[in-house]
């Protein structure tokens, strides 16, 4: 009784002072030791297979040749061979007539740049056969906090180009976005308001400390980012599996390969909430050689420092879109691509509660209901059969019972 | 006058209230929720429809629109704005009700999962043809107004009752073509999913220490936190570091998350740690991270018995002795309460049937596996429950 009158009084209890940062913690044990407890306790059996599927990105590593997809630079190109430099080493691939290749926009696999950041999938894990190259591909996703434009107009009624900054949560750097004159219609026409307090979504090139906007990743919602509507009322028990769209995220502090999910719903008692990084400027730890060179872009000083007026909490707005069942980092669900079939268990390894601000459908396959249910690394977004360039496919979450 | 003819006079009469109530109660709803997400736009859904810089506007449009007529149909409906004014204002709500039955068919093709917009987008149940035949109602009902006498009170009780009655039927019929009632209904009958609620992480640890498995396994507990807490849809996770037999292991707790009477389970794990401390990337380098870590997940797991859920350990509560020992008086209330020597069983002792005989042998002391009267160093003890501190006393 004194400890629960301890607890009522509001003394902090120790874990409280350990954020569920997977990454940033210590202690990544204490994680990946969650889903096997949670069976201990539930009297659950014949957990550890999935469980060591689940975290074999992160604990045990397979050997590049057992894997179906690889990030890494890129090393060398030839019409036939694609040589990469991983962090386990070199690895090459070979190219067929039917690889396909991204580069700001669908390309042949032989004009890829050295040192271009690039993510392969094989088409079959056993065999070094390159299926698809996304090289230097980034995301841009959440609030606008500040929009710039640059260059004088053209009278046409856009301008030479747009800066944006970019909130993209409570867990992730900002991001600096540069809109060019070529892609601000196509961009404009999805994206209406491109003005502080509202949402963006758009896929582009990784450069030197900003992102080149290049195609929008779905349509902008009406409503301000902190004013997103109340998702319809669910009674009973939630339904399992959860159905929506999944999306993929920059690894910003990720590991590259990391095969994980950014959760909407982190449970807010000891997840991610009002847990900031440091604004210190535009997070892209790969960034090709070329970036450097390039005139226009965001200026890297005063706009980053301080807090904007337009900067909230996802978690402060309500379940969001969707209503989604509290998890933890750590917890294990099944995410299966609806429209390629493919489905793997995948730990939960961040916060992604800037998901929940979107109500957008995916068109991938079929429309899907309204609302993000899972925000997937690159990786993990590869691995389950997604095209990256596209943004988001029909997904379906199940948690484990 | 006859009955059908009284009826049907009645039926226009009560149009009038019942149209203008909804319009002022849709441009209410229509404005709440423009005030609410900051964003006019967001309060009526059919007018994507319109080219972005049409959307604004037209949503005032409908919205004062809405509450103009409404006050109208009030103010006309006496002697004051009897004649014109009254066949002017009804007529315009009959061309509003009938631009929305266009506006909802032309929804309904263009757009199938966009709601009707109505009341403030209160339901966002897709057009349906239910939708359609209300608007079509309405426009019905304000084209019938168009041309009834000024409003006055009933001149007898049947005539209110007739009156009564048909207002609760077009009322009735109206709620059955409605899809925000059955969402309002939801709405106050509502309680969040299990999965969903939020509860903090301070009443699920007081429920778990009220709890049976608490007081069984709180004895072995060596921190007073619990090293890690986390959730997973309706159960919230809490681990304690404990010691059992000399060995480090952990008690984890999982609490049901609802108000009362949570249910509670309890299992020891072996404090395996999966990930070797050497192996642990350092965070703040994300360039280096090898994240070449140990595959040893399985240890945990397929620890055997450890990891399954385990039963308050029997140990605790021997079994009663078969005969009373004679140098301890028979206990005559509550005789394992708290005696008045322990370990008196262990005690040489002599036989209280035979006479002359040679007493027993002395036995061995019997320790205690746990001794939960020991208190620890700086007065930090927690006093166990009486019925348990009782029984392994014995």
């Amino acid at each position: 009784m004194r400890q629960n009158r301890a607890f009522r009084q509001g003394q902090p209890p120790e874990y409280q002072h350990k954020c569920d940062d997977l990454l940033q913690s210590h202690d990544l044990g204490r994680f990946a030791r969650r889903p096997l407890m949670r069976a201990a306790v539930l009297g659950q059996r014949g957990v550890t297979a999935l469980h060591a599927d689940a975290y074999a990105s992160l604990l045990s590593p397979r050997p590049l040749a057992e894997r179906m997809v690889i990030t890494g630079t890129l090393h060398d190109v030839s019409p036939h061979v694609l040589v990469l430099q991983t962090l386990e080493g070199e690895e090459r691939l070979a190219m067929t007539p039917a690889t396909t290749a991204w580069r700001g926009s669908a390309v042949d696999p032989a004009v890829l740049h050295r040192g271009d950041q690039v993510i392969v999938r094989k088409s079959t894990p056993g065999r070094a056969v390159a299926e698809r190259v996304w090289a230097g591909i980034g995301r841009a996703t959440g609030t606008i906090l500040q929009a710039r434009a640059s260059g004088p107009a053209l009278g046409t009624g856009s301008p030479r180009s747009l800066e944006l900054l970019v909130d993209a949560g409570p867990a992730r750097a900002r991001k600096a976005v540069v809109i060019t004159r070529e892609a601000y219609r196509q961009i404009l026409v999805r994206f209406p308001r491109l003005e502080p307090g509202y949402l963006i979504d758009v896929i582009g090139l990784r450069r030197q400390g900003f992102l080149q906007a290049v195609s929008p990743a779905t349509a902008q919602p009406a409503y301000r980012a902190d004013h997103p509507p109340v998702p319809p009322l669910v009674s009973g028990r939630l339904p399992n599996p959860v159905i929506g769209t999944a999306v993929w995220h920059e690894p910003d502090a990720e590991p590259a390969g990391l095969l994980g999910i950014a959760y909407p719903a982190v449970d807010p008692e000891t997840g991610c909430e009002h847990h900031r990084v440091s604004h210190q400027g535009p997070s892209h730890q790969a960034a090709s050689h070329e970036g450097a060179s390039d005139q226009g872009a965001f200026d890297q000083g005063a706009s980053y420092e301080g807090l904007s007026p337009h900067s909230f909490d996802p978690h402060d707005v309500g379940p969001g879109c969707i209503r989604l069942p509290y998890l933890s980092v750590g917890s294990v669900v099944t995410m299966r691509n609806e429209c390629s079939g493919l489905s793997a268990p995948l730990p939960i390894t961040s916060c992604g509660a800037a998901a929940r601000l979107f109500c957008d459908r995916c068109v991938e396959c079929r429309t899907s209901p309204r609302g993000r249910i899972a925000d997937l690394t690159m990786a993990a977004f590869v691995q389950l059969g997604g095209r990256l360039e596209n943004g988001c496919f029909n997904a379906s979450l199940t948690m484990a019972r | 006058m006859p009955f059908g003819g009284a009826v049907l006079s009645a039926a226009r009469e009560v149009q009038i209230p019942i149209i203008a109530a909804l319009l002022i109660g849709a441009c209410a709803a229509k404005a709440r929720r423009a005030v609410h997400s900051h964003s006019v736009e967001a309060a009526l859904s059919p007018t994507a429809m319109f080219p972005l810089i049409l959307r604004k506007p037209m949503t005032i449009t409908i919205c004062c629109g809405e509450c103009v007529l409404g006050v109208g149909l009030v103010l006309t409906a006496s002697q004051i704005g009897a004649g014109l004014p009254a066949t002017v204002v009804r007529g315009c709500t009959a061309l509003l009700f009938g631009t929305a039955v266009g506006a909802l068919n032309e929804l309904r093709l263009r757009r199938p999962s966009a709601g009707c917009g109505c009341f403030g987008d209160l339901s966002q149940t897709p057009v349906s043809t239910r939708t359609l035949a209300r608007s079509i109602l309405l426009c019905a009902g304000s084209a019938a107004a168009i041309g009834v006498p000024p409003l006055r009170l009933p001149d007898s009780v049947a005539q209110a009752l007739v009156l009564l009655a048909a207002g609760a039927a077009e009322l009735l019929v109206i709620a059955a073509l409605s899809p925000e009632v059955s969402q309002l209904m939801v709405r106050l009958g509502h309680s969040d999913p299990c999965e969903t609620r939020r509860l903090p992480v301070a009443r699920s640890i007081a429920s778990l220490r009220g709890s049976t498995s608490w007081r069984s396994y709180q004895r072995y507990l060596t921190a007073r936190e619990p090293a890690d807490v986390w959730r997973e849809g309706c159960w919230r996770f809490l681990a304690y570091p404990a010691a059992i037999s000399g060995r480090a292991v952990e008690v984890v707790f999982g609490v049901y998350l609802q108000e009362h009477r949570a249910l509670v389970r309890a299992a020891i794990v072996e404090a395996v740690n999966l990930i070797p401390a050497t192996a642990v990337p350092a965070p703040a380098s994300p360039a280096n991270t090898t994240w070449r870590l140990a595959s040893n997940a399985e240890l945990l797991a397929d620890s055997g018995a450890t990891t399954g859920p385990m039963p308050a350990p029997q140990w605790t509560r021997l079994p009663t002795p078969t005969f009373t020992p004679a140098l301890v008086p028979a206990p005559r209330v509550r005789a394992a309460a708290r005696p008045a020597r322990p370990l008196a069983h262990a005690a040489p002792r002599e036989s209280a049937h035979l006479h002359n005989t040679a007493p027993e042998q002395q036995v061995p002391l019997r320790h205690p596996r746990f001794v939960p009267h020991v208190q620890p160093p700086g007065g930090q003890h927690h006093r166990p429950a009486r019925g348990l501190q009782r029984s392994s006393s014995v």
